[in-house]
């Protein structure tokens, strides 16, 4: 029985796994890339809005930090690549300890407006340009975070060199399976995280606060670890972005992202973790074909989030649980009565 | 026998709102203590102070086993063996029933985050949990979600989740409030059950006076934030100024009869 929750995701992996030896055109492979990488940010983000009920406005610029100090160590500092996205995920890690901190005082509202200040102070930090580059390059004129060029955009970011492989926006086969192992991995370590005792409590804080307080549950541990959890996905996710991408502009941190973002999540099902993944498969892809709409296709993610919101609030996810409770069973009545018929 | 939790000139004022004036009563253990009153007396109010949940007293001492609680964040109190229920049943919509007596089973019992990082026996709290859930006889229904439970399945659980933190003193805030009669008597068997094979002491705010008068051992009846008595229920029920603010005149006779009854 147990088995049985897997068998959409096994299929899924599946099918993402044979994906390029069907489809070469890089393009796709690339937009595949990209989905993988935000899905990874959507559901870490989910582990922070859906299962501990605290709207983190400041997710994405974790993302930012993430990219952004993994591809300054790297790039001007010469740190291997993988060495600098693991820094830069543990300073997305502790700087997300720090900001949940921030709960303990202010409560639940003033960190969505906390956040709000964080994402938007490191977003015009970013695009300041943040000083002159150590070294050499500073004496070049290049700016530390490259302000609204983006960091990279003359001299790339260096790719990801794991032994002879080498994963960059070149190889897209490569970056492709890379991406999607990080991608399943990260999945399963979230899942069972949310499945476990840390779960329950956050669950439980969520629900009632007040009751869980009463059952013993320290609010304060357990909000911090999940959201020091949940933005060391984002920085992951971000780190990896900055290598295979080779530019990080700060485009993928500002609102219109941020809005997409919340959207895949919302349209996914908050609390779910498998919704929004699947969610940012279809989004992803919707926003890259609308692409040539420019600043007119946030219309249509809007659309989107008010029609989640106001008309299927538990969204993909809900409708999913909702098909299975109505009509699945009667499918496999069926099936198991032509059997035997 | 010992005395297991004292309260000394315990006060809570809101504002200019005195909710709990110099309230001062020491409980011995293994006991169960009912508190009575009528509405805006203060009751829950005291249950908040013991507590600190959601807020601490004003002024005065809480000690319990000897030692000052009154200063302690609400989770360290329930580490230190007092829990309480809710007067407005309380659930987790996300969990179900057994996870949500395993947030009392693991984080009653583990004080912090170390402990529960090395110390954490999943088969262990999970027989606990099982256990707790056996005691108040909602075993059949642990996969179920609680966001369909009734009145009656959610106070057994709030009771469940609470036994589930292995408390020394359990605190449960009107626990037959609008139940039928027949769950009245099986509450009634429960607690007792709990009172006699866990020794927990146990304090009950009832309004219920035929359920608090026979199921304590001893009653304590409050108005506008002070003490009038204390006593034996026996006592209590003829207690003239008991009578006069909350009990009525034919307490008496009521109280006589139910307990004729049993």
């Amino acid at each position: 029985m147990k088995f049985s929750k897997f068998v959409i995701p096994f299929i899924a992996v599946g099918i993402f796994l044979i994906i390029p030896l069907i489809l070469s055109s890089p393009f796709i492979l690339q937009l595949f890339v990209l989905i993988f990488l935000y899905a990874l940010v959507c559901e870490s983000w989910d582990l922070s809005m859906g299962y501990l009920g605290l709207f983190n406005f400041g997710h994405l610029a974790f993302l930012g930090i993430g990219a952004y100090f993994s591809g300054i160590l790297s790039l001007y500092y010469g740190l291997p690549s993988w060495i600098a996205i693991v820094v830069g995920s543990l300073i997305t890690f502790a700087l997300g300890f720090v900001l949940s901190l921030s709960t303990l005082r202010a409560g639940e509202y003033a960190f969505s407006i906390i956040s709000f200040a964080f994402q938007n102070m490191f977003l015009y930090w970013v695009r300041s340009g943040g000083g002159p580059a150590p070294g050499e390059w500073g004496k070049k004129g290049l700016t530390l975070t490259g302000g609204t060029q983006g960091l990279g955009a003359l001299i790339p970011v260096p790719s990801l060199q794991l032994g002879p492989i080498t994963i960059s926006s070149e190889f897209k086969v490569p970056a492709y399976y890379f991406t999607l192992i990080i991608l399943v991995i990260a999945t399963y370590a979230m899942y069972k995280l949310t499945n476990s005792r840390f779960g329950i409590a956050t669950i439980a804080l969520r629900d009632s606060k007040e009751y869980a307080i009463a059952l013993g549950v320290n609010p304060l541990t357990y909000t911090a670890v999940f959201i020091s959890i949940s933005t060391f996905f984002a920085g992951l996710a971000g780190g990896l972005y900055a290598h295979i991408m080779g530019v990080v502009s700060p485009e993928i941190i500002g609102w219109s992202n941020v809005i997409i973002m919340c959207c895949i999540v919302e349209f996914g099902g908050l609390g779910t973790l498998f919704g929004p993944a699947a969610a940012s498969f279809l989004l992803v892809s919707l926003t890259q074909y609308l692409a040539g709409l420019a600043a007119y296709k946030n219309i249509v993610i809007a659309l989107i989030m008010l029609f989640t919101l106001l008309v299927w609030p538990t969204g993909m996810a809900g409708a999913a649980f909702w098909f299975k409770s109505k009509y699945l069973e009667k499918i496999k009545k069926a099936i198991f009565n032509w059997k035997h018929s | 026998m010992e005395t297991l939790l004292e309260c000394k000139e315990v006060s809570k004022y809101f504002g200019d709102f005195v909710a709990l004036d110099k309230v001062s009563f020491s409980l011995p253990e293994g006991i169960t203590f009912g508190i009575a009153g009528p509405n805006g007396a203060g009751k829950t109010t005291l249950f908040n102070v013991i507590t600190c949940n959601p807020y601490p007293p004003s002024s005065g001492k809480v000690i319990f086993n000897g030692k000052e609680i009154q200063k302690l964040k609400p989770y360290e109190i329930v580490h230190k063996g007092i829990v309480r229920t809710f007067q407005i049943p309380v659930r987790f919509r996300g969990l179900t029933f057994i996870k949500s007596v395993m947030v009392g089973s693991v984080y009653g019992n583990l004080a912090n985050l170390k402990q529960n990082i090395f110390n954490y026996n999943r088969d262990k709290f999970e027989k606990n949990a099982l256990e707790a859930l056996e005691l108040v006889g909602l075993v059949n229904k642990k996969d179920e979600f609680t966001v369909h439970a009734s009145l009656y399945d959610l106070k057994l659980l709030m009771i469940a989740s609470a036994i589930a933190t292995k408390p020394k003193l359990l605190l449960l805030d009107e626990p037959v409030s609008g139940l039928t009669d027949h769950e009245i008597k099986l509450m009634w068997d429960l607690i007792l059950k709990i009172h006699k094979e866990l020794d927990i002491t146990i304090i009950i705010i009832e309004h219920i006076l035929k359920f608090l008068m026979n199921v304590s051992d001893e009653v304590m009846i409050l108005n506008s934030g002070q003490v009038i008595c204390k006593g034996r229920p026996e006592e209590v029920a003829k207690n003239p100024e008991a009578i006069k603010c909350y009990l009525g005149e034919e307490s008496k006779e009521i109280f006589k009869s139910e307990m004729d009854k049993v």
